[in-house]
């Protein structure tokens, strides 16, 4: 994202110097070191508040700390989710997005083609994949009330452009082209920066992965849909071939090792049962 | 702070709160719920194309989608109710009805197409036309027995108006959906004309089918819906937009006129929800004409919300929103773990 914002806000504000500092840039002691450096006699410093930089924070003195929100959106991607092993650490497949009702098939042993066939509209309903949007509406507004930016004219634009997502937490660049915008009005930029097309002067620098929106799901949110991931460059282009590929990612890991909030707590083991008995077959306790 | 009757208003009677801030997909310009259809309704159809949509939405949410002509799809049964094909103009229901029970005899009664013959007031329904004039008369008989029963039996009509531009015979007036000389017949200059209904035409026009549908079936209930699909063509001086304009309009008072004048007689807004400035054109498909997957489903949704019997839990929506808002929050907070994973 902060490649995506550097350039937003390049292309808006032109006189400024910006400098980015992506998270795998503040590594190293001495990377931190450097970057503290700078932020400390920057004018404004823009951030994420993320524990792990407290230290960076109590070592710089800036003209000006503007906090940005992280931008999460699960509406149109109901079924991406994370995972976690029993050790806490991030479980990872072909990336660390897992489809829940893939991630739920699996844990339960079942095959990627009979995994397939649970991507079905009605199943979609039952899980209330078509409720994500209001949820995530009023997230993302709180996540805009806790940092130092306006909301309305920002939301008023993105919701006009489409599908703003990627993923579950990675923007469209005209998403982060709107949000640099509110940076700059934050910065002090008149209204008129918000016409300015700086959408076309952005790299789509998070594109290399894709959670596609579902058909039904595209279909209830009036927007298109299909089932076509695109993972680090590889696309698959149906849900089995997906599925085998996440499968394969897996490998032999201990099914009963990942859990997952969401797949936990009961609504997927009461849905997918179901359709599963109602395919005839017997489902693993 | 300032006392106006505009305060106590719920929030539909405002563009921001009701237009303006909803996600495009959640807009429902849909007010009240001034009946239910349940599985015990007959629900009849006719009109312009549009009304198709709904005819299928009704098969599959397992009401009682009333077909009393039925057969292969293919030669144009259920695509309405009868096998009367797309009845675009009000003023062709009108005729309809008058010819079903022997209230008026139109002056042209077939057509001939290629090596076959057609139904003037129907000639696309069956493919490659009838082998003779009494096939199409026999077929009509029967054809006209069943729009009697869509009359009768229906306990709701649902009524989608498509067009006020059409063409008619000078000799009686008679409407045909089509030019002639497009699917049959030949087109005579002395013999058929061109009209564009005006507003008082279709309102008219309106309140009469309603009151001679009545006659045969009193306590029928009304859906009215204008269809959202523009005009392929017109035949007026205006351009084909302004055309469209012209017609949607005068079909949408016409409409709002009924639903004032009689009971039980309610006007849908599908056309509302696909031409919407909040759908931002995104219920057209490439044409500009064809309406969405999407915005047929939109439509539908808020059909479903106002009219059918299987009402959200409240408390069920309300526990999906709540465990989706904590997770939204814990994944706000795994952003940047996840990224450093990637970039490694």
């Amino acid at each position: 994202m902060v490649g995506g914002i550097v350039e937003g806000l390049a292309a808006a504000m032109p006189s400024l110097d910006i400098q980015g500092f992506p998270a795998w840039e503040l590594e190293t002691p001495e990377q931190r070191t450097l970057a503290a450096a700078k932020i400390d006699t920057a004018g404004a410093w823009l951030r994420m508040p993320l524990p792990e930089n407290t230290d960076i924070e109590a070592a710089v003195n800036p003209g000006e700390v503007i906090d940005l929100p992280h931008l999460a959106f699960a509406g149109f991607h109901p079924d991406a989710i994370y995972a976690v092993r029993g050790d806490g650490g991030i479980f990872r497949g072909i990336t660390d997005y897992h489809s829940a009702i893939g991630l739920w098939a699996w844990r339960k042993g079942l095959d990627p083609e009979t995994a397939a066939r649970l991507f079905t509209p009605d199943i979609m309903q039952r899980l209330t994949y078509d409720r994500y949007w209001d949820p995530s509406v009023t997230a993302l507004k709180q996540d805009f009330a806790d940092s130092s930016l306006s909301f309305s004219t920002f939301w008023a634009r993105l919701k006009r452009s489409g599908v703003f997502m990627h993923t579950i937490n990675h923007p469209t660049a005209p998403a982060l082209a709107l949000l640099a915008k509110a940076i700059a009005v934050r910065l002090g930029a008149d209204d008129t920066v918000w016409d300015i097309p700086t959408e076309r002067y952005t790299q789509d620098l998070l594109s290399h992965i894709v959670w596609p929106v579902y058909p039904w799901v595209g279909t209830s949110l009036g927007v298109d849909g299909a089932f076509r991931w695109k993972m680090d460059g590889r696309v698959f282009g149906t849900v089995e071939d997906w599925l085998e590929a996440t499968w394969v990612a897996y490998g032999d890991v201990d099914r009963n090792d990942v859990t997952s909030g969401r797949i936990d707590d009961g609504v997927y083991d009461d849905v997918l049962g179901r359709a599963l008995v109602a395919m005839g077959m017997k489902v693993a306790q | 702070m300032s006392r106006h009757p505009y305060r106590s208003l719920s929030a539909s009677h405002f563009w921001s709160r009701a237009v303006a801030a909803p996600g495009a997909h959640e807009i429902d310009p849909m007010v009240g719920n001034p009946f239910r259809i349940t599985a015990d309704d007959r629900v009849g159809t006719m009109g312009s194309c549009f009304v198709q949509h709904l005819s299928r939405f009704l098969q599959r949410s397992g009401l009682n989608y009333f077909v009393p002509e039925d057969g292969d799809i293919e030669r144009g049964y259920g695509v309405f109710s009868a096998r009367y094909g797309n009845l675009y103009t009000v003023r062709q229901a009108v005729q309809l009805f008058d010819r079903a029970y022997g209230r008026w005899q139109p002056v042209d009664g077939v057509w001939r197409s290629g090596d076959a013959w057609v139904d003037p007031f129907r000639p696309q329904v069956e493919p490659g036309g009838f082998s003779s004039p009494d096939a199409v008369e026999v077929d009509r008989e029967q054809h006209l027995a069943a729009v009697r029963q869509v009359f009768e039996e229906s306990t709701v009509l649902v009524l989608t108006l498509g067009l006020t531009e059409g063409w008619r015979d000078r000799r009686d007036g008679a409407m045909y959906p089509v030019v002639p000389g497009a699917s049959g017949g030949e087109f005579d200059p002395d013999v058929h004309e061109f009209i564009n209904f005006t507003v008082e035409d279709v309102t008219a026009d309106l309140l009469g089918l309603i009151d001679r549908i009545r006659e045969v079936n009193p306590d029928v209930r009304f859906l009215l819906t204008v269809s959202p699909v523009p005009l392929i063509a017109t035949y007026t001086d205006a351009h084909v937009l302004t055309a469209t304009t012209y017609s949607k309009s005068v079909l949408r008072v016409a409409a709002a006129a009924a639903e004032s004048a009689r009971t039980d007689v309610v006007y849908f807004p599908s056309y509302e929800v696909i031409t919407s400035v909040a759908a931002g054109n995104r219920y057209y498909d490439d044409d500009l004409r064809s309406v969405t997957d999407a915005g047929v489903s939109h439509v539908m949704r808020v059909f479903s919300r106002h009219f059918l019997d299987a009402p959200t839990d409240p408390d069920e929506a309300k526990r999906a929103e709540s465990r989706v808002a904590g997770e939204i929050r814990r994944t706000a907070q795994v952003v940047c773990d996840e990224e450093v994973l990637d970039e490694g």
